[in-house]
């Protein structure tokens, strides 16, 4: 269906959105466009301001409003450990299982010459700066256990160890294929406590 | 394992119809292009969760919203209830006793095996045939098996692109070579240990069929040259220098030139080729003794007698031929057999005879086997 130019632009700009298709973009433009003019712009503002004040910690990586973030001034936290996933909806999964006490570092992304994405697009440079300190004893991947996550754990694993860091890999407690995002606080808990060194 | 039950609505030319077919021979009978493969097809979705035919959503009956598949599967003890909808831009959705399920645990996996006209090509067509055949039809048996396959499969979509694209850093190719060779060689030593099951047994069953002049043999063509498939570190190995001395080729040609996607498998009858050699009837043989070998085999390795899909090839065997098959069947496995002429060397093994006609489905008892057209006397 063919709808006029402002329309159909917020209909393509909607269904860019992860998990929405044309059909769901229509509906939200639509409504957006029959509600009164506060909602449409409560929306608007509520994203434009999240983006103006969201940014990657240049420490970690992690979205935050706050540079270094929360987590990488958290004084309570073991700075020797390091969880490292694949993007920070992850880091949101793991917190949820308190029993974590390191900290993080965001890769945003995971090794896949299909998509285009080489160890260059992935957020390594940082890590590996983080790793120069010395400081650092472990660092846990925790990318999903799927092809693309077992290549780059393998990728990480060839470069930091002979930083003299141990480095270990969780997942082994999740069910095969089984996304980190997915995973409940139990099954998480156990993947963290088998992780085994490689 | 039995099919107990099949409700279909809106698939292909059946408005809805509803097909509680005994636990032994049925056949499926009447004129052409009534629905007879329609009603096959339906029964291997309904186990497999996908159609033999090119794409699923062309099940939906023309006009209509979405098809339903409802069937109720009786394995050992206990029953599963499937139940499939497609809707007619493709998205599909799989129960499995009442909940939302993965199609990889259907009941069909290891316990139904289709036999058509179109699986001559199993030997008479390009490599990919003969790999497509042992590991998604004689490899489905063993989850770990396809789950290895997908795996290896896009680690080489990778590794291609990575080669077609060029430019890479080195680090980062070690990493997909060595994921390559890993997931390759262990493709490739699940691969030889399952057709070292599965060979003597064609082998045996060809002897049934064909006779002893006839000895039929069949080797494994791989790609690489390989010491041993004793173990898989030996397998890596040997890929490692495959992959070294090839290397330059493969940058030159922008494709990954070995490993199991690639591998091949002969048939030779009394030493010669069947592919070059064979005449229609060797080939028909071949293919009903690969048939039959999967039976054995997935008997063997699950337990269950596998639900047996003929569609059309009946009539193209010979007599001999009608009747071991039949034989090999009847008393153990539950089969569906279309054809448009019952012969008489199998008429007396029947226990149900269904005639389509025009996307309906009628039952017609053993006692009225007269009454069917194009049906020879006995
Ligand atoms: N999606 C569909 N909707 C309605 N009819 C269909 C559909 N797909 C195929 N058909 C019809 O099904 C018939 C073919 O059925 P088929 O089972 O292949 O025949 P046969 O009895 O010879 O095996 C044809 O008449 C065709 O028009
Ligand atoms: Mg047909
Ligand atoms: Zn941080």
């Amino acid at each position: 269906m063919q709808y006029a130019g402002a329309v159909s632009r917020l209909i393509g700009e909607l269904a860019r959105l992860p998990g929405i298709g044309s059909k769901t973009a229509q509906r939200l433009a639509f409504f957006l466009l029959s509600e009164p003019p506060e909602t449409a712009e409560k929306l608007a503002s509520a994203i434009r301001e999240a983006r103006e004040r969201v940014r990657r910690c240049s420490v970690c990586g992690n979205l935050t409003d706050l540079d270094p973030c929360r987590i990488c001034t958290d004084e309570g936290r073991d700075k020797g450990i390091i969880c490292l996933v694949q993007d920070p909806r992850d880091v949101a999964a793991v917190e949820k299982y308190r029993g974590f006490k390191g900290v993080y570092h965001v890769l945003h992304g995971v090794l896949s010459p299909l998509a285009g994405i080489g160890p260059e697009k992935l957020n390594i440079k940082n890590l590996l700066t983080r790793l120069e300190g010395g400081k650092v004893r472990e660092v846990i991947v925790a990318t999903n256990p799927d092809v693309e996550g077992d290549a780059t754990a393998l990728y990480l694993a060839r470069l930091i160890k002979p930083l003299g860091v141990t480095v270990t890999r969780i997942a082994h407690g999740l069910p095969v294929g089984a996304h980190l995002e997915y995973a409940d606080e139990i099954t998480l808990g156990k993947a963290m406590e088998g992780r085994r060194e490689i | 394992m039995f099919l107990n039950e099949l409700l279909l609505k809106d698939f292909r030319n059946y408005l809805e119809i509803n097909f509680s077919p005994d636990q032994g021979i049925n056949i499926i009978t009447g004129p052409n292009a009534q629905g007879k493969t329609n009603l096959l097809e339906a029964i291997f979705i309904s186990g497999m969760g996908f159609s033999f035919r090119l794409k699923d959503k062309d099940v939906v009956r023309w006009g209509s919203e979405q098809s339903i598949l409802k069937s109720s599967y009786q394995l050992d003890g206990f029953t599963v209830d499937v139940h499939i909808q497609v809707k007619f831009d493709g998205f599909k959705k799989i129960l499995i006793n009442g909940t939302e399920n993965d199609r990889k645990n259907l009941p069909g996996h290891y316990g139904i095996i289709l036999f058509r006209p179109e699986d001559l090509h199993i030997i008479k067509g390009p490599p990919s045939q003969r790999r497509d055949f042992i590991d998604y039809d004689i490899g489905s048996i063993n989850p770990v098996y396809r789950k290895l396959i997908q795996q290896y499969k896009r680690i080489i979509l990778h590794r291609n692109n990575l080669l077609r694209r060029g430019g890479y850093r080195q680090d980062e190719f070690k990493i997909w070579n060595e994921e390559f060779y890993r997931y390759g060689a262990e493709v490739l030593y699940r691969r030889i240990k399952l057709l070292k099951n599965y060979f003597p047994l064609v082998r045996d069953i060809y002897a049934v069929i064909a006779g002893k002049n006839e000895i039929l043999d069949m080797k494994y063509l791989s790609s690489a040259k390989i010491s041993g498939s004793t173990s898989i570190d030996q397998i890596i190995n040997d890929f490692i220098i495959e992959g070294k001395s090839r290397e330059k080729e493969e940058i030159y040609k922008k494709q990954t030139l070995f490993g199991p996607h690639r591998d091949d498998i002969t048939f030779l009858l009394n030493n010669k080729d069947i592919r070059n050699f064979g005449s229609q009837g060797q080939v028909r043989s071949v293919v009903l003794a690969l048939k039959a070998a999967q039976m054995e085999l997935f008997k063997r390795q699950s337990g269950q007698n596998p639900i047996m899909l003929l569609d059309d090839v009946l009539m193209e065997l010979d007599e001999n031929r009608q009747n071991y098959l039949i034989k090999l069947i009847s008393g153990n496995n539950q089969a569906f057999i279309t054809t448009t002429e019952i012969p008489k060397t199998i008429s007396r093994h029947v226990d149900r005879i269904y005639f389509i006609n025009r996307g309906t489905i009628e039952e017609r008892g053993h006692t009225s086997l007269r009454n069917v057209p194009n049906l020879r006397e006995e």
